[in-house]
């Protein structure tokens, strides 16, 4: 009886001793660090998963499918896996999600089945999987290749005809782009052109002058000639065909011209299937979307983005660094230059989507619309500079992001010894001179360290620019080859916003998701590769100084 | 104690008599805010000859010498009263072209300053600043002030590595030779050997001496062996006023202020 | 013998110092730009409404007119009973001058006879017109094609008879006939003051459904009209009271008075906004605005007897008082933004069709006629709820985790880690936040029970750990300590994966099956897919590396000598940290959480893409949340530049933008001061 006392006293006082030694809220915070740290490798490794296998050529599997006494054949891709509980049965039931694509002739594109329902489960190595330029992936077998109404190939002899045709059917293609951005779209710039010059002038009282209207009888001339030209591509295009045998023993025509990619995944070797995941990756970056954007590639977005944030650094560069200058080297140090400081500082931390409202309101509506007003009068009530567009993004932008140069540059500026701006002045140079020769140039590695991680701000940031300027879907590049080459005034594709519309606003979220994925992977990586440089470069530089400057 | 001052007797160089003024200050008084750091400074500094101002830390010797080449107006706050003439025309008049004055004013610090550049870059900085030259009279000049400052045969091979490169010692003559490369007349020396060892302070103090050839040299110093063997004329300040001021040996041997006195023999630290 | 400086030098000199200048002007303007530009945005709304007397203008003796396009179109008739159509050109200035506008439908008169009033309704395909005949004895409903308005649909002409005494009551004579919303109903008040609904939809013929006292037995109805809409009228009785009525479910409620000192003789409302004005007998005008129950502004006029019928013009910024000799008076209404007030945007309101009053943010429909529902409450509760939950997660693991790195954790791994929760930082949130809408919250849905047992089953096992570890010597334990925070990774992986794994039994231990069920049940608290928990998780996420950062700084700046000092006394390290270290690291770390929760009130993505955006006025912690910075990013590109929808936008903007700013300057200059105290150590 003592002794069992003894032992819970000695218990408790073990216990006791083992609160207050502190132990636990160690291990407690150990805890905390270790949710950061699995929440940062998580994040990443889930996007680079998700992200990197979409463009792996999956086994492409088939089954049986019984469904109350119904026996159809399946054939798709495995996109996940569940296991659902219940109660009344024993143990789980499995379900697994199959893209089975077909969109058109089969939809939905993506089903559930129960594995209970599955059986026979195989992957023939003549699945073959086509990407196309419309409805979506198909999946299925060939059964024969068509020219006109000719059989010219059947069974095993179909992949050799497609491969022998493929380039063929690449080449018209392309003569078919071609026309398409150097003809009809050049013609129908010019003829928009016109339409505003006849505006103009009406608005002036004018008449259209003979010369504009023999050029638009010219150019329409030359759109129809164009358009018979394209007509006369898509038939050719149009004229072999395809005949798949898809799942459920339902055979389809694929017309050869709509072919995009055509794979067969499950008699791939390792080797060809990476050819054939690298080419799908520099497919991804270098293609537009299609499909409202629920296939193709990313390539309008990389391209906004990278102009958008190119132009916010030439805006924001100078700014922010002479605004640095003025904080550090030119005012005088007193309470107002401490509270401007703070206020810089506060900048940082005041929610984007406040930029965003401020950029909708002063510079599209009140900026924009006075230029409208002022110069664009003709093509009104169409805005022109009133609405949104890349130069306000990155005008908005640039003002999200000059605190982060400004205080970088600041950094970079107080670092430099006091010694250093007195040397070059007792040498009789002048506040300018000391500034541009030795202080300036001591001070660029902090400066583009802030520009950098400004840029990975932009790059990364949604928010305003929804509402300034970005689009789901620019139908031109903001950069082309007509005068004046960039157009400031047009909207654009922002790689943050693609993500956003892809995962939120698609009609097919199901289908858009391994590219979400992909795209907020490229995002992600972009953005870590640019703060690992300004790190680096941070880091470079404080050891930098250190060494020579010691005081 | 005697020892010191036998030190002292040895390396005080023979002074000349009568000699030309360079620079005048008349009753300079210099205010930091609320802080007074010079009250009433008068005295006139010879052509050609070292000058050393001495006196405990605080007690204003440093801001007389920025005063010279009005680097106090970098301070936001400073105040100053009186005058400095150079050459006989005031520093401070309205017109006085601050540039001009830093130019004939050169100016070495406590800490060697070099900048982040090349060895040649850091000397022909100034040069490039007061107009353009060709480069090979660029190049005669670094040479001829790399020599001037005893550094021409350490860094000969290497004028364009980084001056960081460099020993505090070395640095400290090449930031002397960036001085000079630009011709001043006058040449400030804030505790130019605080910063570097025996060997290197000894190679500063010869070159001192050989400067005094073509420049007026006024040094602030807190080592009084150092204002003893260096310079020809010493001036004690202490909290900010100017107590004494004539010719070192004499000062040295036969203090008049009592002030000057303990500080000599080291009653103030 | 000076030289003088060479001119070029001066100028650069003075360029920079003036390029500089402009720079550092360009900062504060900037700044001060922001924030007075969203004021200039947001001031019209807050302006006090004003009614002015402008000009005495010829009118044509009153007509008999309806306002009834959404472009200013009115019907008028005339003494032969003919009506016809027009189309208004001068919008602004009310329908003050009747001959310029164009006739519509070529001009084409519809015949009606003798009318005691009549109404016209226009919808996209049907033109209804509704009549009072034979001295109000008789309602008769006729629909034309909308697009010429010249055959009668002639077997849609339906009639009612005041007479029809389907109750076994006698009614009295109708004075007035109105077509209701979306033209299925019909209203006729009768000389006793009472409003009778008519169902006009069913084929078979007009039939009432039921009547409603407006006024009391002892009271007439002295003036009434229609709100836009036509869900809802003004009565007003004998005494100066106006009552607004509204119609809900097909009955007829009272909804709030307006009550005035003389008896009101003249009613009118504007065609779009739930702004009426009132004429009382002796000579004020009243702008009332009926959501909000103010009375806005009110204007003293001098006679006030000869007026015979008042209008409000479409755009509300004009009003006609016509008088019998043709001279009318024109009144500007000053009255942009009569929505917001203080009151409409804090307090409860009761809307038209609502049970009782609430705290509602709708600001759009699919109608034009539609009430605008401005309430701020949802939005603030909103924005406080996703900040607060996202702080319960971030505030623990970034303090405690701040602390374990700047104190205990491996120098070698504190190299890694500190980079590593600030790349964190740079996450884009749209990639938070997608991640959130679409990975975590189906995960969180179907593993419930699973998410919320990792919360408390983390740091349990974590304690039980630790508890097991004590036996080991100590030297060992001091050993292991600084590497702990990478050891305990992949026991969260484990002891995340069980409880992912065995979800199902779980649930059925403690949810007896189904959590959503039981927490519906149980506590009353409803599910949606995208909550506030998913929203706590991904901005906790978002969040943690700015807090991190900040309080790492803090507790790692404190000096060595200080708690070395503690160390060599004998005291733990712990007891060191937790008595030293934190407590003067606390400013930091408060203006850590400070700036954390600054970033959380205004994050937008990880909020767009993780909750519903559904403007709840709750705290519970599984539905959605509509935040102010969300709101903005969905609405305001469809908004109407300059409506009052517009401003209130603004001023949510300009609400985050001071909030924030306040919460930052607060925490900078605490930090400022802490810094100045570790340079004073």
């Amino acid at each position: 009886m003592t002794d069992q006392a003894q032992a819970t006293g000695a218990a408790a006082a073990n216990w006791a001793v083992w609160w207050h030694s502190g132990k636990p809220l160690i291990w407690l915070n150990a805890l905390a660090v270790a949710l950061s740290i699995s929440a940062v490798v998580g994040l990443l490794a889930l996007l680079a998963v998700r992200g990197l296998a979409y463009f792996w050529p999956a086994e492409v599997l088939e089954f049986d499918h019984l469904d109350n006494g119904a026996k159809t054949r399946v054939v798709g891709e495995l996109v996940a896996r569940e296991f659902t509980a219940s109660a009344d049965q024993h143990g789980d039931t499995e379900q697994w999600l199959l893209k089975t694509g077909n969109r058109r002739a089969n939809p939905p594109d993506f089903r559930w089945y129960a594995r209970a329902e599955m059986s026979n489960v195989r992957a023939p190595p003549d699945l073959v999987v086509i990407e196309r330029r419309e409805w979506g992936r198909a999946y299925g077998r060939l059964r024969a290749l068509y020219e006109g109404d000719a059989r010219v190939a059947s069974g095993e002899r179909v992949w050799p005809a497609i491969e022998a045709r493929y380039e063929q059917v690449q080449a018209l293609r392309d003569a078919a782009a071609t026309l398409q951005s150097t003809g009809i779209d050049a013609i129908n710039y010019e003829l928009e052109e016109l339409r505003l010059d006849r505006r103009r002038r009406e608005f002036e009282a004018l008449p259209p002058s003979l010369e504009l209207v023999f050029r638009e009888r010219e150019l329409k001339a030359r759109y129809a000639e164009y358009e018979a030209r394209l007509g006369d591509i898509n038939a050719a295009l149009d004229r072999d065909s395809l005949h798949l045998d898809m799942m459920n023993d339902e055979i389809i025509e694929l017309p050869l011209g709509d072919l995009l990619r055509i794979w067969r995944p499950n008699q791939m070797s390792w080797r060809e299937k990476l050819r054939h995941y690298f080419v799908g990756v520099g497919l991804f970056l270098t293609e537009g979307p299609r499909e409202a954007n629920t296939e193709g590639g990313v390539f309008p977005a990389i391209f906004g983005t990278a102009l958008m944030v190119m132009l916010m650094s030439i805006v924001v560069t100078p700014f922010g660094v002479l605004a640095a200058l003025y904080l550090r080297e030119y005012a005088r140090q007193g309470p107002l230059v401490r509270v401007v400081r703070i206020a810089v500082n506060n900048l940082a931390g005041v929610p984007s989507i406040v930029y965003g409202v401020f950029g909708l309101g002063f510079f599209v509506y009140f900026i924009g619309g006075s230029i409208d007003d002022l110069f664009y009068a003709h093509a009104a009530p169409a805005p022109t500079f009133g609405t949104p567009g890349l130069i306000w993004a990155s005008l908005t932008l640039a003002l999200l992001t000059a605190p982060v140069v400004i205080v970088a540059t600041e950094e970079g500026l107080a670092r430099i010894p006091r010694s250093i701006r007195e040397g070059s002045l007792a040498l009789g140079a002048t506040k300018a001179e000391t500034l541009l020769r030795v202080i300036l140039p001591m001070a660029s590695p902090s400066i583009l360290t802030g520009i950098i991680l400004a840029v990975a701000r932009a790059a990364g940031e949604v928010a305003p620019l929804m509402l300034v300027g970005v689009v789901k879907l620019a139908p031109t590049l903001p950069i082309d080859g007509h005068f004046p080459y960039i157009h400031l005034e047009r909207k654009f594709m922002h790689l943050g916003f693609h993500i956003y519309d892809l995962g939120f606003q698609s009609p097919n979220v199901e289908a858009a998701r391994p590219l979400v994925f992909a795209t907020a992977l490229l995002l992600v990586v972009v953005i870590l590769l640019l703060n690992t440089t300004a790190i680096l470069l941070r880091g470079r530089l404080e050891r930098r100084y250190r060494s020579s400057y010691q005081d | 104690m005697s020892e010191q001052k036998a030190i002292a007797f040895q390396t005080s160089p023979a002074m000349a008599p009568a000699e030309e003024i360079c620079l005048e200050v008349d009753n300079l008084s210099l205010a930091y805010g609320e802080v007074q750091a010079l009250t009433n400074i008068c005295l006139d500094i010879a052509k050609r000859s070292v000058t050393a101002f001495i006196g405990p830390s605080g007690c204003g010797k440093s801001s007389l010498l920025r005063c010279f080449n009005r680097l106090n107006d970098l301070i936001d706050d400073a105040k100053i009263k009186g005058e400095i003439r150079l050459g006989g025309k005031s520093i401070y008049a309205p017109d006085a072209e601050v540039s001009e004055l830093r130019r004939r004013v050169g100016m070495v610090f406590q800490q060697p300053n070099p900048f982040p550049k090349s060895i040649a870059d850091n000397v022909a900085y100034g040069l490039k600043l007061h107009g353009a030259l060709p480069q090979s009279e660029i190049d005669d000049r670094i040479e001829e002030s790399l020599r001037r400052a005893a550094l021409w045969d350490e860094v000969r091979d290497r004028l364009g590595e980084s001056a960081l490169e460099l020993s505090g010692g070395q640095q400290q003559r090449l930031v002397i030779a960036r001085a000079i490369a630009v011709e001043p007349d006058v040449l400030l020396l804030d505790e130019p050997a605080s910063a570097l060892d025996p060997i290197s302070t000894l190679r500063i103090e010869e070159l001192i001496q050989q400067l005094k050839a073509r420049y007026t040299v006024v040094i602030v110093t807190h080592n009084m062996q150092q204002a003893a063997r260096v310079s020809d004329y010493t001036a004690f300040l202490y909290l900010g006023e100017l107590i004494e001021y004539g010719v070192t040996q004499a000062m040295f041997t036969n203090p008049q202020d009592q002030r000057t006195e303990d500080y000599i023999t080291g009653r103030y630290g | 013998m000076a030289r003088p400086l060479a001119f070029k030098r001066r100028f650069v000199d003075a360029l920079l110092r003036r390029l500089v200048g402009v720079g550092g002007a360009g900062v504060i303007a900037t700044i001060a730009l922001i924030f007075l530009y969203l004021v200039w945005v947001v001031a019209p709304a807050l302006k006090t409404p004003s009614v002015t007397e402008i000009d005495v203008i010829d009118t044509h003796p009153a007509t008999n007119r309806r306002v009834f396009g959404v472009d200013d179109t009115y019907a008028q008739l005339d003494a032969n009973g003919d009506l016809r159509f027009f189309r208004s050109r001068l919008a602004s200035e009310g329908d003050a001058r009747a001959p310029l506008a164009e006739p519509r439908f070529d001009g084409a008169p519809v015949h009606l006879g003798d009318v005691t009033d009549f109404d016209v309704y226009w919808a996209a395909d049907r033109l209804k017109i509704v009549l009072l005949k034979d001295a109000g004895a008789v309602i008769e409903l006729i629909e034309f094609d909308a697009s010429d308005a010249r055959l009668p649909l002639a077997e849609i002409a339906r009639t009612l008879f005041a007479g029809d005494a389907d109750q076994g009551q006698m009614q009295a004579a109708f004075e007035m006939v109105r077509v209701g919303p979306r033209g299925t109903l019909l209203y006729a008040l009768d000389a006793r003051g009472s409003l009778h609904l008519i169902d006009a939809k069913r084929a078979g013929g007009l039939k009432r459904t039921g009547a409603w006292p407006l006024v009391p037995e002892s009271s007439d109805v002295s003036a009434i009209t229609f709100l836009s809409g036509r869900y809802s009228w003004l009565v007003a009785d004998d005494h100066g009271l106006v009552t607004q009525w509204m119609m809900r479910a097909r009955e007829v409620l009272p909804m709030r008075e307006f009550n005035f000192d003389a008896r009101i003789t003249h009613l009118a409302a504007e065609p779009w906004r739930k702004v009426a004005l009132a004429v009382d007998e002796q000579g004020g005008v009243h702008l009332m605005h009926t959501t909000s129950g103010r009375v806005l502004a009110m204007k003293e006029l001098d006679r006030v007897s000869d007026i015979e019928q008042i209008q409000v013009s479409p755009r509300g910024d004009r009003a006609l008082l016509r008088s019998r000799d043709g001279q009318s008076r024109q009144l500007m209404l000053d009255n942009e933004h009569p929505e917001i007030s203080w009151r409409s945007l804090m307090a409860k309101t009761w809307y038209e069709g609502y049970p009782q009053p609430s705290y509602t943010w709708q600001s759009a429909a699919s109608e034009s006629d539609f009430e605008p529902k401005f309430s701020f409450v949802p939005l603030i509760v909103g924005t406080f709820k996703a900040a607060f939950y996202a702080m319960l997660v971030a505030v623990p693991v970034a303090v405690l985790g701040a602390i374990y790195t700047a104190y205990f954790m491996a120098p070698a791994m504190r190299r890694l880690v500190k980079p590593g929760v600030e790349f964190m930082a740079a996450m884009p949130t749209v990639v938070l936040g997608f991640l959130a809408g679409l990975w975590l919250a189906p995960l969180v849905e179907s593993h419930l029970t699973a998410t919320l047992l990792s919360f408390i089953a983390l740091p349990l096992s974590v304690l039980a750990l630790s508890r097991l570890a004590s036996p080991l010597p100590e030297a060992s334990v001091r050993k292991l300590e600084p590497w702990l925070g990478l050891v305990a990774v992949p026991l969260i992986a484990l002891i995340v994966w069980l409880l992912f794994r065995f979800d199902a039994p779980l649930e059925s231990l403690l949810f007896s099956g189904d959590a959503q069920y039981w927490f519906r049940t149980v506590l009353g608290l409803d599910y949606d897919q995208r909550n506030a928990l998913v929203v706590g998780i991904a901005m906790g996420i978002a969040v943690v590396p700015i807090i991190f950062s900040i309080s790492e700084d803090a507790i790692h700046g404190v000096p060595r000598h200080l708690t070395s000092g503690s160390l060599a006394l004998g005291a733990t390290p712990w007891q060191t940290l937790a008595n030293l270290v934190v407590p003067f690291a606390s400013p930091g770390i408060f203006s850590a959480v400070m700036i954390g929760f600054g970033r959380a009130v205004g994050e937008t993505m990880i909020v767009l893409m993780a909750t519903g955006n559904t403007p709840l006025t709750n705290m519970n912690l599984f539905e959605g949340m509509r935040t102010f910075a969300a709101n903005i990013a969905v609405e305001l590109p469809e908004s109407e530049v300059g409506s009052s929808h517009f401003r209130l936008l603004f001023l949510s903007a300009l609400l985050l933008f001071v909030v924030t700013f306040v919460f930052n300057t607060i925490a900078e200059v605490v930090r400022t001061r802490l810094r100045k105290r570790y340079a004073s150590l």
